[in-house]
């Protein structure tokens, strides 16, 4: 097998220097001539009416230079289920929406002038909870949404505030449980995670004299954000630009426009003014997205050797005041049913549903995280009805390579098995599970995940690349794909060095900017490597195969003779019959005038037959063992160690991964233990990092990652997702190590003192 | 928030007649909670007096009786690398330890921790509760989880100090002055309740300000432990905690005092669990009947009960610690 100089290696990230050395430009590093500061005014009530809104005492404020308000904007519906306006214009649905915004010479005088807006709303009843908002007779958050009906214990009624029903029905469920060995159902429940990224959301908005807008966003999606913010400002999405300059983290919660994008833009647009708007970390608890609070009941049947029959999931999710992505975030946990173990015969019913409450949307882990929560949960329940190992009934129903779901998806690789073997003996599973002190346990759980996503905004998913050879003999890639933090520009590199044969080091990369670089969808779906890597390579490859094409003549050699490696143009066979990529550069630029630009695009195949949930090809997989340590006079839980393997196809990088999974890890680990934004009324109790707690490198766990590599034949070089997946089994890991510790299930995220407390002391009666 | 003046003062007689001279004027030391209720709009005071300024307070001495003396705005983080109290007092190091993160170590003071006013979220946030002139508590019926289980009344915040109840269980007190006279305080009188006037949680007036905080010598081989339940291991407030200084005699308790932070309105004394324990051998059992009196009386509301709990594990493991210590 022939070696790689680029992949496969641990190539320290291309913008890491940068980074360390605070050199990197974020957006609110962005500074322009003539700058404005602008604020953003928002609702108190939960729910209201806006009767009027009055900035006539804030335009006069010295230093104020462009107010607006919902009547100032074309007040258009936008997102993916369009319901939702940039600012509100006649209502507000939850506390934080956007009704005004500022723009000044500076903060302390936009502030001001906030102060100094005055709105009157009559109050509307709201509604909180998703169960209360499903009654009939529950305030509408959305007035005019009809009541639908929905299925409740067999029996069909009518609910309000629904704003999305997914329900599916594979094979035959009832007849599979009647013929079980055994059947259990349960309920979990999960709790609203934020992002917590560190750098907050923003935009730096110009539009010049020509009507032209000009935006650096934290965003994950620049292309995307250009349609949205094209509509609601009522332009054309050609007359925008977006910049995404560094991003200091997203995890799913820069996907969409926020009003910081907007407001900038049309503040900027009014004033004649650069305007740069940054949110406050309140703003980002209270007026960003979070994770959906989602309860899931499982009902699920076994034959007495551990064999899954049927398994049932029905789920009310808390989409909060608009529906921003969770239709699809339920759908893919809808996914979830068949996905990971054989499961012949499964239903799904699933409600979104409208609440007064802040608005949730995407999150590392797309509502799969949830529903394998609550499924990986219950494996290890059913393993202990049955007196099976939990790491066994997972091996036994694990789903392998060639095969096709219930739920429809075409495996095209999967190590699965092998990951689940990998972590058992990495843990020492069988010897420590048996031999650890009191109160230690080790708990398994598996994912899978996809590496691109379903249509999105009717598009298929879809990338594409430039591939530029410089005079130098140095490369210029152009992507439009948006590396966030993850290090997709590092991994790009990687393909693009590797396909043509150079150091990675001589690849220089523009991305994420739509007026340079090719159309991209964003960074989601853990998508990035499989699709965007795919049209690098096909880019990397065109470009290589042009310069073959003139640097023959030079070699006296036929183009398909050619090899290119290690920064090197030479015939095969005879290495001495070469240049190098700089010498060949000079040749068919300065003696041809020819330019080398190649040029790739990679579409997912959208197979739109009956799958439960169309996302294409390839699938990644993991499983994770965690071993967790329970005082249980305090209820505290220490996570000592994870053990993670997962099945990433090839690991272009596997410094990549593995941050990738010691970040899913944390994360998940404070999801599982801590992370929980409180709300009384709508209003978050918790809006600070203070009172908010995600863990802190003194909670961080040691993590051992290793790649499981299955070479997807779809993939580059074989490689897959593996971002989000990654976290997606910690959560599940924790609560079943948990149990395994102290005798304790807790099914309601975040496991706290407090409930493992409760659950200890409870005595058997109660 | 308001546009404040900021003053220097040079003296202590300088920072006390600006206090009396400017109704509106609030002393600032670190700044670390001022700051953060000014910019909340739950402080807005006209004239910020800086008492950093001033010679001689930051000092960390004993007296000729062998008291230490703290100067008040000593920063936590010198105070819990002093050289003396690592010796005699590790208590105050431990209970520093665990308080805030060490960045605020560096800025917050002595006086400004004892005299910082309550987290409850409803108070912070945006919530008319009672402390803010509103008509109840809203965290008794609403999210109780944070709130106290002992003396609750129109306010159920519990005081968040880590160094307070340290300080408690070694028996200090604080000097004050105003303009007219200069009284000595044991802190075991100077924390109260909230009130809608008063919402810190000391009975300091307006215009007095905390120049010394004395801690009496502790008797020979007597020990102290800080001990404190948190969500994660830094930058977080106690749910709860437990300050305990133990002295011994041969096998036998002298003198015990058991202080629990994060479960009222005032460092809380275990009075009853101390009694149970002085004058006796600590065994195993008679530890276990020490921590399950030190909750007596505990009220807890609809989301705190694990504070019982926790206190009593914290009590429990304190003394086992201490006693097994002071074997070796
Ligand atoms: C993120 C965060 C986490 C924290 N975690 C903890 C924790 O875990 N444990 C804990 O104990 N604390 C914690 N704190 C609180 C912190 O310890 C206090 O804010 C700090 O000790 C206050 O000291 P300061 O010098 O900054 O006071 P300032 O903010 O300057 O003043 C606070 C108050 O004290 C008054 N004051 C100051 N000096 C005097 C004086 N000499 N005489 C009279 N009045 C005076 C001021 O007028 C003001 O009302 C935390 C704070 C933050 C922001
Ligand atoms: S505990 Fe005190 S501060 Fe908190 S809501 Fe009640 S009255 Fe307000």
């Amino acid at each position: 097998m022939k070696s790689h100089s680029s992949i496969g290696r641990r190539v320290p990230r291309v913008d890491g220097l940068q980074l360390v050395t605070g050199g990197a430009l974020y957006t609110a590093d962005v500074a322009l001539p003539r700058m404005l500061h602008g604020r953003i005014l928002r609702s108190p009530h939960a729910h209201a009416r806006v009767l009027c809104v009055d900035a006539e005492r804030a335009k006069r404020v010295r230093g104020v230079m462009a107010v607006i308000t919902g009547k100032d904007t074309a007040g258009r519906l936008f997102g993916i289920f369009p319901d939702e306006r940039a600012v509100a214009v006649d209502r507000v649905r939850y506390i934080g929406e956007a009704v005004a915004a500022v723009a000044a010479l500076d903060d302390d005088i936009a502030e001001e002038a906030l102060s100094l807006i005055s709105v009157e709303y009559e109050p509307l009843p709201a509604v909180f909870d998703p169960s209360e908002a499903m009654r009939l007779g529950a305030p509408l958050v959305h007035e005019g949404l009809a009541p639908i009906h929905i299925k409740e214990g067999g029996e069909s009624k009518l609910a309000s505030n629904v704003s999305f029903v997914n329900e599916f029905h594979v094979g035959d469920v009832e007849r599979a449980f009647a013929e079980a060995d055994h059947v259990r159902e349960d309920t979990f429940t999960t709790s609203a995670q934020c992002h917590c990224a560190l750098e907050p959301h923003g935009a730096v908005a110009d539009f010049d004299a020509g009507g032209k807008l000009t935006l650096w966003s934290s965003t994950q999606g620049p292309f995307l954000l250009a349609r949205d913010l094209a509509f609601t400002l009522d332009m054309s999405p050609s007359d925008i630009r977006i910049i995404k300059p560094r991003v200091g983290g997203a995890f799913g919660g820069k996907r969409e426009m926020m009003a910081s994008d907007f407001c900038a833009a049309l503040l900027s647009r009014r004033a004649h003014r650069p305007v740069k708007i940054i949110y406050t970390r309140e703003e980002e608890f209270m007026a960003t997205r979070a994770r959906h609070p989602m309860t899931l009941q499982v009902k699920t049947g076994v034959r007495r050797d551990g064999t899954l029959v049927a398994q049932e999931m029905t789920i009310i999710a808390d989409g909060g005041a608009y529906s921003s992505r969770g239709p699809v975030i339920l759908k893919y946990a809808g996914g979830q049913l068949g996905s990971l173990y054989r499961v012949p015969n499964i239903k799904f019913a699933g409600y979104h549903v409208y609440t007064n409450n802040p608005v949730s949307g995407s999150f590392r882990g797309f509502g799969m995280l949830q529903a394998r929560f609550a499924i990986e949960s219950q494996m290890d329940l059913l393993a202990e009805d049955l007196g099976i190992d939990p790491a066994e009934i997972r091996l036994k129903n694990a789903v392998r390579a060639g095969e096709v779901t219930s739920g429809g998806r075409r495996v095209t690789s999967c190590g699965l098995s092998e990951c689940i073997e990998k972590v058992v003996e990495a843990s020492g599973w069988r010897d420590r599970r048996v031999n650890l002190p009191p109160n230690h346990g080790l708990g398994i759980a598996c994912n899978d995940y996809v590496s691109s996503g379903a249509r999105s905004q009717g598009f298929i998913d879809s990338s594409a690349a430039y591939v530029r050879l410089q005079d130098d003999g140095t490369v210029v890639l152009f992507v439009g794909a948006a590396d966030i933090g993850q290090g997709s520009d590092t991994t790009l590199c990687q393909i693009a060095a590797e396909e043509l044969g150079v150091p990675v080091a001589s690849i220089r990369i523009v991305s994420a900017d739509t007026e340079l670089a090719p159309r991209d969808m964003g960074t989601y779906a853990s998508r990035i490597t499989f699709v965007a890597g795919n049209a690098v390579k096909l880019a990397a490859a065109d470009a290589r195969r042009q310069l073959f094409q003139v640097a023959a003549d030079c070699l006296e050699a036929r183009p398909e003779d050619l090899e290119a490696r290690d920064g090197r143009v030479f015939v095969k066979g005879s290495p001495d019959r070469g240049l190098s990529f700089q010498e060949a550069a000079v040749y068919v630029m300065k003696e041809r005038g020819v330019h080398v630009q190649g040029r790739g695009g990679f579409a997912a195949k959208v197979e739109d037959g009956d799958a439960v949930l169309s996302v294409p090809p390839p699938y990644s997989f993991g499983a994770q063992v965690a071993e967790v340590e329970v005082d249980t006079e305090t209820g505290q839980v220490k996570v000592r160690r994870f053990v993670a393997a997962h099945d990433c196809g090839f690991a272009i990088n596997p410094m990549g991964l593995e941050g990738q999974v010691e970040g899913s890890v944390v994360c998940g680990m404070g999801h599982a233990l801590v992370e929980n934004r409180l709300l009384d009324e709508g209003r978050v109790l918790n809006p600070s990092l203070l009172d908010y707690k995600i863990p802190t490198s003194l909670e961080a766990p040691y993590v051992a990652a290793s790649a499981i590599e299955t070479k997807d034949p779809e993939g580059p070089f074989g490689a897959k997702g593996v971002s989000e997946g990654a976290q997606v089994p910690v959560a599940p890991a924790i609560a079943n190590a948990i149990y395994d510790a102290i005798g304790v299930r807790i099914n309601d995220l975040p496991i706290t003192p407090e409930k493992i407390l409760k659950a200890l002391h409870r005595s058997p009666k109660d | 928030m308001r546009p404040f003046e900021h003053v220097d003062a040079t003296s202590v007689s300088d920072a006390i007649a600006l206090l009396k001279a400017e109704p509106d004027g609030t002393i600032i030391a670190g700044g670390t909670d001022l700051l953060d209720l000014m910019k909340d709009g739950l402080a807005s005071p006209r004239v910020l007096i800086n008492v950093k300024t001033i010679d001689g307070l930051d000092r960390i001495e004993a007296d000729a009786a062998g008291h230490l003396i703290i100067g008040p705005i000593t920063t936590l983080a010198r105070l819990a690398e002093d050289a003396r109290v690592r010796q005699d007092f590790l208590l105050l190091s431990e209970a520093i330890s665990v308080t805030a993160s060490p960045q605020l170590r560096n800025m917050a003071t002595v006086a400004g921790n004892v005299c910082q006013r309550p987290r409850c979220w409803y108070y912070r946030g945006t919530f008319d509760c009672f402390l803010k002139g509103g008509n109840s508590c809203l965290a008794v019926g609403g999210r109780s989880r944070d709130s106290g289980i002992f003396g609750a009344a129109e306010c159920a915040a519990v005081n968040p100090s880590d160094l307070a109840p340290a300080l408690l269980a070694l028996g200090a007190s604080v000097v004050i002055e105003n303009a007219k006279r200069r009284r000595e305080v044991p802190l075991e009188s100077f924390f109260t309740a909230p009130q809608k006037d008063r919402p810190g949680f000391t009975v300091l007036g307006r215009d007095e300000m905390i120049v010394e905080v004395k801690v009496p010598k502790q008797p020979v081989g007597s020990r102290g432990i800080y001990l404190k339940a948190m969500e994660r291991k830094t930058w977080s407030f106690a749910q709860a905690s437990a300050a305990i200084q133990l002295s011994r005699a041969e096998a036998r308790v002298t003198d015990v005092r058991i202080i629990l932070g994060g479960v009222a309105p005032v460092p809380w004394r275990a009075s009853a669990a101390e009694d149970v324990l002085r004058g006796k051998v600590p065994t195993g059992e008679l530890i276990e009947r020490v921590a399950a009196t030190a909750t007596d009386g505990a009220h807890p509301l609809g989301q705190n009960g694990y504070k019982v709990k926790l206190a009593k594990a914290l009590v429990k493991r304190g003394l086992a610690m201490l006693v097994d210590n002071s074997r070796s």
